[in-house]
């Protein structure tokens, strides 16, 4: 099962949102390929270390903000996002638990407490125990253009409409990895991902997981 | 979060209650004099008496003059007219022992009008709302955070911040110093103090009075360049509080 299956359902619970650039795109030939590749480097795949740009635009306001940050991934569900840019903030997901550092204070949240939590638990075991292509959560819809298979993600559930409308997740041709996430609110407010400088199964120590 | 905002919207409500018991206590002794008169109760007439004063005008904002030319007419505006980027805010929200990080963004689009946009930190949207003089419009909230009392209270609060922006009336001098002048706006039981830095030149803090009790307690920390850059808002009351430290200002021309 591909990490970056992690990292997008990680995603759509604190991103909600997002739409498509629908340029140059069409219908993936084969689906099939597409899949099975995806399991053959989830297999070889052991952690994930990229930088991230993220933009947010908001509509009414016309304006757009950057973020920037690292991400770590590490199997099987151990996760950071460590915002750097515009202030630092570091949330880490390990084993059910889910910690956020601000401004030197951590805060530890179980996820049996928070129904938010639970569903991304629940999401969790799909993956590890299914193919998040199964899920019915979601329709999916699969495009690729030059550079990139693109897998549109609709939630089905109608609570989990009204905070995303869309997301489109990006995977690189040549290497499966996930180039860009796009996210798409039911208001059309969007935040796009952006994921550079890749580094697979580079060494993670354990403590970048636990926030203290 | 949202068992957070849960409490929030319990003490919010608490609040309100505690406030229309009172009113409604109010209204019964109200109603007494058609009684009182068949008693001739002179001790409840005092009591009637005393009730009445003290929903008028609290003595401290009696008999105020007008500021018109003690300082400029800009002098309790918080975010200056001619506001030409959004300012992005680390919001966090402390409620009793929890606290909520968030950013606002505060946008102007014109002096009397002005776009909130709440979102988490990473980026989901919560509340997007446009505030005038007469207006306050919510394009867009997330289910659980469209309820009257939290859509209330956050136009409350942005109301009284922009109240140097909106408000076409010449403020009350409620002090003078050689440091500061207190300017007042409001009647009869509501008042807003500005604390207006004469040094500074610029607003220093806000107190939302019902009566005699300070219910709002604005304290702007720093200020620069035009702009609070630190600023809090803080209900005693309800034991919450919002602080708001600029992050950025995004130029809206060109979107960075």
């Amino acid at each position: 099962m591909s990490p970056f299956r992690y990292l997008f359902i990680f995603l759509f619970m604190v991103f909600p949102a997002l739409v498509f650039a629908q340029e140059g795109k069409k219908a993936m030939t084969d689906t099939i390929a597409f899949k099975k590749g995806l399991e053959q480097f989830s297999k070889v795949t052991n952690s994930i270390q990229s930088d991230f740009i993220q933009e947010k635009k908001l509509k009414m306001l016309n304006d757009k903000v950057t973020s920037k940050g690292l991400l770590y991934f590490k199997k099987e569900n151990k996760l950071r996002w460590e915002y750097a840019e515009p202030y630092s903030y570091i949330i880490a997901l390990n084993n059910g638990k889910v910690m956020l550092k601000d401004e030197g204070k951590v805060t530890t949240y179980d996820a049996n407490a928070n129904k938010l939590f639970l569903e991304l638990n629940d999401i969790l075991v799909t993956c590890i125990n299914g193919n998040i292509f199964q899920s019915k959560k979601f329709s999916f819809r699969f495009f690729e253009n030059e550079k990139n298979n693109i897998a549109e993600l609709t939630p089905v559930n109608s609570a989990m409409k009204n905070f995303i409308a869309k997301i489109i997740l990006y995977f690189d041709k040549t290497d499966f990895t996930v180039s860009k996430v796009e996210m798409v609110e039911p208001s059309q407010n969007t935040t796009m991902i952006l994921f550079r400088n890749k580094k697979l199964n580079a060494e993670i120590p354990e403590k970048y997981f636990t926030l203290n | 979060m949202q068992k957070f905002l849960k409490n929030i919207l319990h003490s919010i409500k608490e609040s309100t209650q505690m406030t229309q018991v009172v009113q409604d206590k109010s209204d019964l002794i109200l109603s007494y004099p058609v009684h009182l008169r068949n008693q001739r109760s002179g001790f409840r007439w005092l009591l009637l008496l005393s009730i009445i004063f003290n929903s008028c005008t609290p003595k401290m904002f009696r008999d105020l003059k007008s500021a018109e030319n003690i300082a400029g007419s800009k002098a309790t505006e918080l975010f200056r007219s001619g506001m030409k980027e959004s300012l992005v805010y680390k919001t966090i929200v402390h409620f009793r022992d929890k606290e909520f990080s968030s950013l606002t963004y505060v946008n102007a689009v014109n002096d009397s009008v002005f776009k909130i946009v709440l979102l988490t930190t990473f980026g989901n949207t919560l509340l997007e709302a446009e505030i005038s003089r007469e207006k306050f419009i919510v394009n867009n909230v997330i289910s659980y955070l469209d309820k009257r009392p939290i859509l209330k209270l956050f136009e409350s609060d942005w109301r009284l911040l922009l109240e140097g922006n909106f408000s076409n009336a010449t403020p009350l001098l409620f002090s003078e110093s050689k440091e500061q002048a207190v300017f007042d706006y409001g009647n009869k039981r509501k008042h807003h103090l500005f604390y207006y830095s004469t040094a500074n030149k610029s607003v220093t803090g806000i107190e939302s009075y019902k009566g005699k009790n300070k219910k709002v307690i604005v304290k702007v920390d720093s200020f620069s360049d035009s702009r609070p850059e630190k600023f809090s808002i803080d209900h005693p009351s309800m034991k919450l509080a919002f602080n708001f430290s600029l992050l950025k200002k995004v130029s809206n021309e060109t979107g960075e």
